[in-house]
């Protein structure tokens, strides 16, 4: 038997593995909510979507004069208006969010410290 | 790129997403996702586990197992829910949207890799009919079609990961500081280096930065990362060598090629069989004082405990289940070290940190 051969023998058991294949997970007692949670999530994306291109309309606006969808769509904006629009979006979230865990879960500590440690956390 | 819509440029070395909106989307998924899902993790992990242990349930990489615990979670953790359900569904959203946004330019995509094909510095070689094996049929981390299934995977896998690692992301910077931690061979001779499993090169071009005097190449199984990873390079003007070769399958190239062999974050998302020929792969292709460095997640044996990435109980079971990353238990379950050993390797370094700074640093004995 080649070595191809042996190793497709050897890996058979891999189909059956949780997460080979696209799984439809269920976290709460009634469906509707992990579809309703989801619902509101990408809502929430757009919602900020029309809000962000509202920034940018305003800004090009106020010091141009004019727009264009074109001068919205190739916008590169300076540090403070990045800085203005980062935060903005975080509240904005934690607005709309920030109720959905109970009270006693406090952000004590992550598991994704190796993400979220990125170039501003390190200063 | 394509006439039909305004050039956007790109997000440091990304192409940007065809719409504003689509970026400010990402953004935002990128900020609810530290905001619900990475900060309260520690706390929600916990509570799921004592639901778990109370209940007598315990994860086993079964599909049976798996939903076992999120029955637990459903009738006693409502917390554990809400983080899994964010979890899932902003992992769904963002490789959506980054799909359908590059896709709107895809012809011109496929213009520029097939234009770069050709082009230098450095070099791709890929084969059009290659056969993938069936191991690589998953859609790792939710991402549309894989690695390997469609022909900008590379292209989706820059953007994706962006979002995934958030502010760790912007311009590279993890690969940067993975570079800076790489251990030379204890000779300090470095003529060739090959980085196993590049992806799209993120780290094989810091790689060559760091050795600006050392041929570096890169291979991976999947032709349309390797594409990406060289047009990639030498959009940065770096020399760089991108192959298409599956980690358990470098025959053909020379024994005792490279000094220096780098892995990151291969070994958890492949089955044992091909961990253990990606290390014979690479001390046959060391030569004798070479050095193979390894950032992956801690391995803890048949009892995983909440040391290292706390890839156990709760979080092992929906992130492989339901986050597409069926190998990983698998992994973190075996004594990758013994493996190491086994093969001639001797381990000079170790670091239990996190799981990017989890350096094996071994060497192929003189």
């Amino acid at each position: 038997m080649t070595d191809k051969a042996t190793l497709e023998q050897e890996l058979a058991y891999v189909k059956d593995l949780p997460g080979f294949s696209r799984s439809n997970p269920q976290y709460f007692k009634d469906p509707m909510i992990d579809r309703l949670l989801e619902i509101v999530m990408l809502l929430g994306g757009e919602f900020w979507a029309m809000r962000d291109r509202l920034m940018v309309l305003e800004h090009l606006l106020a010091t141009h004069g004019r727009v264009t969808p074109d001068l919205i769509e190739t916008f590169k904006p300076d540090e403070n208006f990045t800085k203005a629009n980062a935060d903005l979006r975080k509240n904005f979230i934690h607005q709309v969010f920030g109720n959905l865990y109970p009270q006693e879960t406090e952000q004590k500590g992550n598991h994704f410290s190796w993400v979220t440690d990125g170039p501003k956390a390190k200063g | 790129m394509d006439n039909f819509f305004p050039d956007r440029g790109k997000v440091g070395p990304t192409p940007s997403m065809t719409h504003r909106a689509d970026e400010s989307f990402l953004n935002y998924l990128s900020d609810l996702r530290a905001e619900l899902m990475m900060g309260p993790s520690k706390v929600v992990h916990q509570k799921a586990n004592a639901a778990l242990a109370a209940a007598g349930v315990k994860f086993e990489p079964t599909e049976e197992s798996v939903e076992a615990i999120r029955a637990v979670v459903r009738e006693k953790v409502p917390e554990a829910g809400v983080w899994a359900r964010v979890y899932r569904s902003t992992q769904d959203a963002f490789w959506n949207r980054v799909t359908d946004s590059y896709d709107l330019r895809r012809q011109g995509f496929l213009t520029m890799l097939d234009d770069s094909d050709k082009r230098g510095p450095g070099s791709v070689t890929w084969d059009p009919t290659y056969q993938y094996p069936a191991y690589t049929a998953v859609e790792t981390h939710r991402q549309n079609q894989g690695y390997v299934g469609d022909a900008l995977s590379g292209l989706r896998f820059d953007y994706g990961t962006r979002v995934f690692y958030g502010a760790a992301g912007e311009n590279d910077f993890l690969h940067k500081s993975l570079a800076a931690k790489v251990s030379p061979p204890l000779d300090g001779k470095i003529t060739r280096i090959m980085d196993m499993a590049c992806s799209i090169g993120q780290l094989t071009c810091e790689l060559k930065r760091r050795f600006p005097d050392a041929e570096v190449w890169g291979s991976d199984i999947s032709a349309p990362m390797v594409r990406y990873a060289h047009h990639r390079a030498i959009e940065q003007k770096l020399d760089v060598h991108f192959i298409q070769k599956a980690a358990e399958d470098l025959d053909d190239l020379p024994a005792g090629h490279f000094d220096l062999i780098t892995v990151f974050i291969l070994f958890h998302e492949v089955p044992l069989p091909i961990v253990d020929r990606a290390i014979a792969n690479a001390f046959r292709l060391l030569r004798p004082g070479g050095t193979f460095w390894i950032s992956d997640f801690p391995t803890q044996g048949a009892e995983p405990n909440s040391d290292g990435l706390n890839y156990h109980g709760y979080l092992a079971a929906i992130d492989s289940a339901d986050n597409s990353e069926p190998y990983a238990p698998d992994f973190v379950r075996c004594n990758v070290e013994e493996r190491l050993a086994k093969c001639g390797f001797r381990l000079r370094y170790q670091t239990l940190a996190d799981i990017n700074a989890h350096g094996r640093v071994c060497d192929k004995p003189e």
